[in-house]
């Protein structure tokens, strides 16, 4: 085939026809053949599209590329002790919602899969996905590898109450992130400001967004979702909520709180009056990374889990730093999401994990999950990094997880350690909101939902007008509409969870919150958590 | 375009020549089963390939439809839910918006320009064409009216500056949004290969006989060359009219849908509710949109007379 | 040619018009260029500075490192991982895969749209003509996302839209099943009827008088060779810019080649090469657990120093097959004005 483009039109002509007539009854025979399940072998085939594991490289690619080696001794290691076990590539777009549950529909995806893309990037809908049988349960191997104990318990708070599903597990973990705003470090100390405290509030986030702000520079990159976010820091995804078992879809929502809407008209006042906010309807999180880099925001919200590009990476912060000629941890600096001024704070420690396609049996999926405990949380994991530092001496390279889930900071083999690539200060800081306490998440408690229920659409929709839309703009409408949306979009549905058991699950999980609230956050307990609870929940579960 | 017949009549002697236009079509029996010979094939895969898993899909809306597992009839709940749904009206009032608004703004552009291309010397038309059409990412064109659109520093808040018009908010003002997202197409125009394919039909004697005629430039446009286009830019409506209350990628990646639900459209509503694994609901709203293209489509066939000789 | 009169044609006045026309249409030329220059300029401009807010028109520190890595992801010869991992063939296995599906597409799908649409134009009447345009039409008003499974699982199963052959009644048997999945037919079959290229040609025959075909009807020829003989030669140019079209769209698809290939060495260039941009360009996330998600995504691209100025050569490497089917259609299209020219 590799030739054809060399052809003439007329030999290509030839070519196509003759291979048509060539390729029906070889398509037919194909067919017949296809109906036995190819898979069903005594030896167990692990399907993969590349991600998280590659099939093992050959001899020309260790050659070709030395960072393959400590891939492959590891690898290899694996395979010599499970005997009978053979990676094969496919060429599968996991990432690629429409693809992959297309391919899950017709019993072609590959055995290792990314949940979230399944479920359309929230983790609501990966554990509707779940809940609809699109991806296997992984809890047979959770417990074979004793999974949960050698988990962080920060990991531990962050993974359970998404992928544990009743009791069914989603997804094993492999890697984790948390949401922070970067600054540049550099540049406060350039202006003579100070460094925001560990524990710092929106208010200080505001002020520090204003002082930021210059001729030429935005003091705050915002995306769609930050109008939510100062909301959402202020506790709002719990206090929005209110149960209500007397309606087909168990819950309502109700933002008649005043505190929404002055929350929101401050954060406007950022937006338009101070203009110290770097947002566009059109921009992208690249546009935010870019803009970041390029020094023309002072202010960031991202994951974690991107900031660590070695500095070979042209668009890493690292290579920003080197650009300017300071080490990283001069130039860049983090802290984690802002308390309320109410006294509301969260950690929002993001586990990654890998899924199961449902169609594998126990074997393979014993097998696949083996694989990636051995090369992501065993011994596997050291040969590789030994083998990427032995290759490319990056030190930024090879320490590109900053917050480990089974929280080893240094590798064998390699000699240094994550605090020797991006600093000590860099290294505390993570520790110190990794180390949060986490509250109680509903998942842990509520029954689980077999049905679809309304999205967030109706919200994000308000963050859109609030962030974007410079005329006169109502917060309290704007907020108003979007509840009422949702709740007569939530009308149309019904829950799979009886009245019965939606009120004993949502009493122990309110419970639950109470008690942590009383305990972590006095003062949010008090002013806010309290009253709202006596008010608002209490009457609704009888 | 409601001109049916033409002005100045002895421009159409030419192809009075045949007077058997109006009889009804009889054709022999040879020629019926060939007719049919033609239509078997494609229609056979039409049948197979594009309404065989239509029908199928939208026998789904009346289930849970899910990826796997058993499959429960739920009669009309989908379309009860999503007829109530406050967001679905909205994405319509915006789709509709869109598709009268890019019609009358764009569908002309390609026509006009295609007949004033054919003015060109073959030379400067090849040359022309050949520009015209230079291969172009899509991200390319992204990026750069993402720049050209940027409320701050952006070439177009430059040029609305430079005569003295008030300040745009350009994609984040929800009123404009859906004009700012068509108005590219109207800026980058280009001609429509296929008006420039009809047009070679038309034979020059038609002109030569016009000019003697004394008509002039706009009329020979007028009279002659948009009136033989007319079947050609009645099927291209057609595709307009079916493409247009479909659009889905160019707002999706330019605002996102944005501001607030300003610039999203039925089908990217559609896309969201597939997204949030919601089949069945995804499918319903396809049959609402389904629906509403046929009965626009019929209608507006039943009004258009395409043929150029009735 | 036509618009302007033969005679007067050098009056100063006309030959005013002729060259505002002529600016008019070079406008136009150097709008479509700006883009293309735009998009040559961010090839060559470090990912640093491709999106930084000032706009880019031509970059301070051009670089031709996009051309080089692009250069080696396709014909993996670069010494890093991370890129080799970004594409696992050379890149001429994708492009003869893509040149067989659009080709043979082509060539299967021109003449039985075309033939359908001329019946439909010339040999039906009334309403049998009516229904049946609707019939071949209707399908483009649907979006292709809802009859994306059920085809799919047609190429799995074929007639069954099911994820496994049903089993014959009374039997323990399945039916007997053809699959196209997964080889390159399960992309030129289901594009065998073009709606889009019927509307094209039902439009042009319609534009053929009939009085036309009536005569050659008198002189007893049959509707085939008529076809051949008169109709077809006119209508060189539309078959022209349908080729064109088809063939684009053929090589741009995305979703259904990606959906309906699984071997690596069977896939299209649009999927080796969507698969890396479509990452980029997803529209902003919706919320902080989105974005969270997106990054675990985006890593592995990112660590192989894959940017915008990538996406644009690899765009330009995507385009370029349909520059030169365009190039080789033009001709035809302007087979007619060449032809009137010797008038």
């Amino acid at each position: 085939m590799n030739k054809q483009n060399l052809m003439s039109r007329r030999q290509f002509l030839k070519t196509a026809l003759a291979t048509s007539a060539a390729v029906l009854p070889v398509t037919s025979v194909l067919a017949s053949s296809a109906s036995a399940p190819a898979r069903v072998q005594s030896e167990i085939t692990i399907i993969t599209s590349g991600w998280p594991l590659t099939p093992m490289p050959t001899a020309e690619e260790i050659e070709a590329d030395k960072a393959r080696a400590g891939y492959a001794e590891a690898l290899q290691t694996w395979l010599d002790e499970n005997p009978g076990v053979t990676f094969q590539q496919v060429e599968v777009n996991i990432w690629d919602q429409q693809a992959i549950v297309t391919a899950i529909s017709g019993g072609t995806a590959p055995t290792y899969v990314f949940p979230t893309s399944i479920g359309g990037w929230t983790n609501a809908g990966a554990r509707n996905a779940f809940v609809q049988g699109l991806m296997a349960d992984v809890g047979p191997a959770i417990e074979k590898y004793g999974l949960i104990g050698k988990l962080t318990p920060g990991a531990l708070s962050g993974w359970q109450p998404i992928n544990e599903i009743g009791d069914a597990y989603m997804s094993f973990p492999i890697d984790s992130g948390m949401d922070v705003f970067h600054y540049r470090r550099d540049l406060l100390n350039e202006l003579g400001i100070e460094e925001p405290p560990l524990d710092w509030t929106w208010d200080d986030l505001i002020a520090l967004a204003k002082a930021l702000t210059a001729e030429g520079r935005q003091g705050l990159a915002a995306p769609t979702w930050m109008a939510e976010a100062i909301l959402s820091d202020h506790g709002f995804d719990i206090l929005s909520q209110v149960p209500s078992p007397q309606n087909g879809w168990n819950w309502m929502r109700d933002t008649s709180d005043p505190k929404w809407v002055e929350l929101l008209t401050e954060y406007r006042k950022l937006v338009f009056e101070d203009k110290a906010v770097y947002s566009d309807v059109s921009y992208t999180t690249d546009n935010f990374t870019n803009a970041f880099v390029n020094g023309a925001v002072g202010l960031m919200r991202t994951n974690v889990l991107g900031a660590f590009g070695s500095a070979a990476q042209e668009n890493s912060m690292a290579a920003m730093a080197n650009r300017i000629g300071k080490p990283y941890e001069e130039v860049i600096g983090f802290r984690g999401i802002p308390r309320g001024d109410n006294g509301y704070f969260s950690n929002p420690i993001y586990v990654g994990g890998v899924a199961i396609g449902p169609d594998t049996n126990d074997e393979t999926l014993d097998k696949a999950l083996g694989a990636v405990d051995y090369m992501f949380l065993g011994a596997g994991w050291d040969l590789q990094k030994a083998g990427q530092y032995a290759a490319t001496q990056d030190l930024q390279a090879v320490f590109n997880y900053p917050i480990p889930i089974d929280g080893k900071y240094t590798y064998e083999g390699v000699p240094g350690a994550f605090e020797d690539a991006w600093g000590q200060r860099t290294k505390d800081d993570i520790l110190y909101y990794a180390g949060l306490p986490k509250a109680p998440d509903e998942a842990l408690y509520m029954p689980v939902e077999q049905n679809p229920g309304p999205d967030n659409q109706a919200f994000e929709d308000a963050w859109s007008t609030i962030n974007y839309v410079a005329d006169e703009v109502d917060p309290a409408a704007v907020l108003k509409q979007a509840q009422d949306t949702w709740n007569s979009q939530a009308a149309g549905f019904s829950s799979s969870v009886d009245d019965a058991a939606f009120i004993d699950g949502a009493k122990t999980y309110y419970e639950a919150l109470d008690a942590f609230w009383k305990d972590a956050s006095p003062e949010f307990y008090e002013s806010t958590f309290k009253p709202w609870y006596d008010s608002k929940v209490l009457p609704a579960l009888g | 375009m409601a001109e049916r017949t033409i002005p100045g009549g002895q421009t159409e002697e030419a192809i009075q020549a045949a007077p058997v236009e109006s009889a009804p079509l009889r054709l022999s029996r040879r020629s019926r089963i060939e007719k049919w010979m033609f239509i078997i094939p494609a229609a056979l895969f039409q049948l197979v390939w594009g309404w065989f898993p239509l029908v199928f899909a939208f026998a789904l809306s009346f289930t849970d439809a899910r990826v796997r597992g058993p499959i429960s009839f739920i009669g009309l709940q989908s379309y009860t839910r999503m007829w109530g749904d406050p967001l679905l009206g909205e994405a319509f009032r915006v789709t509709f918006i869109y598709a009268a608004m890019s019609i009358v703004l764009t569908f002309v552009i390609p026509i006009l320009v295609a007949v004033l291309l054919m003015e060109m010397p073959p030379r400067v038309m090849r040359w022309m064409m050949l520009l015209w059409f230079l291969p172009l990412s899509g991200i390319a064109s992204t990026i750069l009216w993402k720049y050209m659109y940027n409320p701050e520093y952006g070439l177009m808040q430059g040029i609305v500056r430079l005569l003295g018009l008030p300040e745009q908010r350009f994609l984040n003002d929800p009123n404009l949004v859906l004009f700012w997202l068509i108005f590219p197409g109207i800026l980058l125009f280009g001609p429509g290969l296929i008006y420039m394919a009809a047009l070679q039909g038309i034979p020059s004697s038609y002109y030569e006989a016009a000019e003697v005629e004394g008509a002039g430039f706009w009329r020979k446009i007028w009279t002659i060359s948009l009136p033989r286009l007319r079947p050609v830019i009645s099927m291209m409506l057609t595709f307009a009219i079916i493409g247009s209350l479909q659009e889905f990628y160019w707002p999706q990646i330019m605002s996102g849908g944005g501001p607030g639900s300003a610039s999203r459209t039925v089908v990217m509503y559609l896309y969201n509710l597939w997204g949030n694994l919601r089949f069945g609901d995804s499918t319903t709203v396809a049959i609402f949109l389904f629906a509403i293209i046929m009965v626009i489509t019929v209608i507006y066939r039943t009004f258009y007379k395409e043929d150029p000789d009735a | 040619m036509a618009l302007f009169p033969k005679v007067g044609r050098n009056q100063p006045r006309m030959r005013a018009a002729w060259w505002v026309l002529v600016i008019f249409l070079c406008g136009g030329v150097a709008l479509h260029l700006f883009p293309f220059f735009y998009m040559i300029a961010l090839s060559v401009t470090p990912a640093h500075e491709a999106l930084s807010p000032t706009p880019v028109i031509w970059p301070k520190e051009p670089t031709l490192a996009a051309w080089r890595l692009v250069f080696e992801l396709t014909t993996r010869t670069s010494m890093d991982t991370a890129v080799r991992d970004l594409m696992s063939f050379p890149f001429y296995v994708y492009l003869s895969n893509s040149l067989f599906m659009a080709l043979m597409t082509l060539l299967i799908s021109l003449p039985v749209t075309s033939l359908a649409a001329y019946a439909n134009s010339k040999l039906q009447r009334g309403p049998m003509a009516r229904w049946s345009f609707l019939f071949f039409i209707g399908t483009l008003m649907v979006p292709g996302v809802v009859t994306l499974i059920p085809s799919f699982l047609m190429t799995r199963n074929f007639p069954f839209p099911l994820p496994s052959a049903p089993l014959i009644p009374g039997t323990d048997d399945p039916f007997p099943i053809l699959r196209i999945w997964d080889t390159p037919w399960a992309v030129i079959i289901p594009g065998v009827f073009n709606a889009f290229n019927f509307l094209l040609f039902k439009g042009f025959f319609d534009t053929i008088p009939d009085s036309i075909i009536q005569a050659a009807r008198v002189d007893g020829g049959s509707e085939f060779n008529i076809f051949r003989r008169i109709v077809f030669p006119m209508s060189i140019p539309v078959y022209a810019v349908a080729s064109w079209l088809q063939f684009g769209s053929v090589w741009d698809s995305y979703l259904w080649p990606l959906v309906v290939f699984q071997t690596p060495d069977r896939i299209p260039t649009s999927v080796a090469i969507s698969n890396l941009m479509n990452r980029f360009i997803q529209a902003g996330s919706t919320s902080a657990q989105q974005a969270a998600a997106q990054t675990a995504s985006m890593r592995e691209i990112l660590e192989a120093g894959l940017s915008w100025n990538g996406l644009m050569v690899l765009g330009l490497l995507q385009t370029i097959p349909i520059f030169i089917m365009f190039i080789i259609c033009r001709e035809y299209l302007m087979r007619g004005i060449r032809l009137r020219g010797l008038k």
